[in-house]
């Protein structure tokens, strides 16, 4: 079963982090760090800027906890959420882009396939399950639009599709995302 | 539209993704707080979504830990401004640095005439401490002048600039809209000022993060869905409101950071966004 790791209930969370207690700041991180980090890897591709991005995104969701708002969203959405923005804009800052090459999407694709034999904490035969049951242009394009940050033209420029069949394609690939889960 | 046709479209999917754009993500924002049935349409997109991402999960090297969580109370303690979460805006900062300076001079100058006056004294050059004295306190005298007449004069610039924008502000055909961030985690806000009349635009950055010197923002006009540039601004610790555009309709406005003011769309991030309301003013 994919769904293997076992989460406080979010409530306790949130109303620790809303009095702004330490405790849940470590809880916040002994839970998520693992999920947000390998969100972060996925995006910037390189150890020592995901762990700058990884604290960076732990700053930003602590000053920001006041506005998290439980009733317009889950909490472990807006913490991915967060993980992830301050990945792609770090991808896009100048610095960045002038450090590290620039990733084709060949080569994005190839390195998001390759970091899953990246150590990771969680089950692995989920993951392989997934990539197997997907179809590998649904799960390109999940990946391209959470991980890589594309807009629906930009991944149907870089796939070379009309745009309604990306949109379709997007449906698609979540329909069968839940239709794995289950 | 029906919640079911909405829900089918495949707009959710996207949004949950991040692949939205600033309408789309508008669109569905607004549809989420109006029907319960689409939230929970999203809330298990998302569910699913988080799964997906947690089989990515990577656990980060065990020293990362500390070194985090002592990052973020650093950033506490050096951030008084946020409390509680909230970004206080600061005052913006206006001539009263050019203020200050002349009142340190001012100061300063007075201090400088009581030392030369009092080692002159101790050296019994009594005439020479005079006329240094004298010196010093007219210096300082003509420096103060200054002080007050720059006072002056700011405060006077601010005045008439600000009963300009009471003016336009207070115009029962101006109707205001408010520009919500668009970057989460980010709570941004600009509020439009839009003259139904004149139609003339004014924007207030509020609390939009300040230009670098090689960006600029712009403001979009979105009208039959498309985004038209409706010209560009720096901001900085003193711009206040703005006249913009004479702008006949739209839809919604937006405002994106950009490395060039002039360009036909938008390149960069869009920071913030809002719709008008239809009946205002």
């Amino acid at each position: 079963m994919p769904t293997k790791i076992a989460l406080p209930p979010e409530s306790e969370i949130i109303a620790l982090l809303k009095a702004r207690d330490e405790k849940g700041l470590r809880v916040l991180y002994d839970h998520y760090s693992a999920a947000l980090y390998g969100v972060i890897f996925r995006i910037v591709l390189e150890k020592e800027t995901a762990e700058d991005v990884l604290q960076e995104s732990f700053i930003k969701i602590w000053n920001n906890v006041a506005s998290y708002d439980s009733s317009k969203g889950r909490l472990y959405t807006w913490l991915l959420n967060i993980a992830r923005n301050t990945a792609i804009d770090k991808t896009r800052s100048k610095n960045f882009r002038k450090e590290s090459k620039v990733y084709s999407l060949e080569d994005f694709v190839y390195t998001v396939d390759k970091s899953h034999n990246h150590s990771t904490a969680i089950d692995h035969i989920g993951l392989k399950k997934f990539v197997d049951e997907l179809k590998p242009e649904q799960k390109q394009l999940i990946d391209l639009l959470y991980f890589g940050g594309y807009t629906q033209s930009e991944a149907a420029e870089e796939l070379k599709l009309p745009l309604g069949t990306v949109k379709t394609r997007v449906k698609a690939a979540l329909i069968k995302l839940r239709e794995i889960l289950k | 539209m029906t919640n079911e046709e909405y829900i089918s479209s495949g707009i959710l999917e996207t949004y949950a993704l991040g692949a939205a754009t600033p309408a789309e993500k508008l669109d569905v924002e607004n549809m989420l707080s109006s029907s319960e049935e689409i939230r929970k349409a999203l809330d298990l997109i998302q569910k699913d979504l988080e799964v997906y991402l947690t089989l990515h999960a990577i656990e980060p090297d065990e020293r990362l830990k500390e070194k985090v969580l002592d990052a973020v109370k650093k950033d506490q303690a050096s951030n008084p401004s946020i409390e509680n979460g909230k970004i206080i805006s600061l005052v913006k900062e206006s001539n009263s640095t050019r203020l200050k300076n002349y009142a340190i001079a001012a100061s300063l100058i007075l201090v400088v005439s009581i030392a030369i006056n009092f080692s002159q004294w101790r050296n019994g050059n009594s005439l020479k401490a005079e006329k240094l004295q004298q010196d010093t306190i007219l210096s300082a005298e003509k420096t103060q002048k200054m002080f007050f007449a720059s006072m002056m004069v700011s405060s006077q610039e601010k005045l008439d600039s600000a009963m300009e924008e009471l003016k336009f502000i207070r115009n029962p055909m101006t109707q205001n809209i408010a520009l919500n961030s668009m970057v989460k985690g980010h709570p941004m806000k600009a509020t439009i000022y839009w003259d139904m009349k004149s139609m003339q635009v004014a924007v207030d950055p509020l609390t939009l993060p300040a230009t670098a010197s090689d960006e600029k923002y712009v403001l979009w006009a979105v009208i039959d869905g498309k985004a038209v540039n409706e010209g560009n601004f720096e901001m900085n610790a003193n711009t206040g409101m703005l006249m913009m555009k004479v702008i006949p309709e739209a839809e919604a406005f937006a405002i994106s950071l950009e490395k060039s003011g002039d360009i036909p769309v938008a390149e960069g991030p869009i920071y913030v966004m809002g719709k008008p309301s239809p009946t205002a003013p």
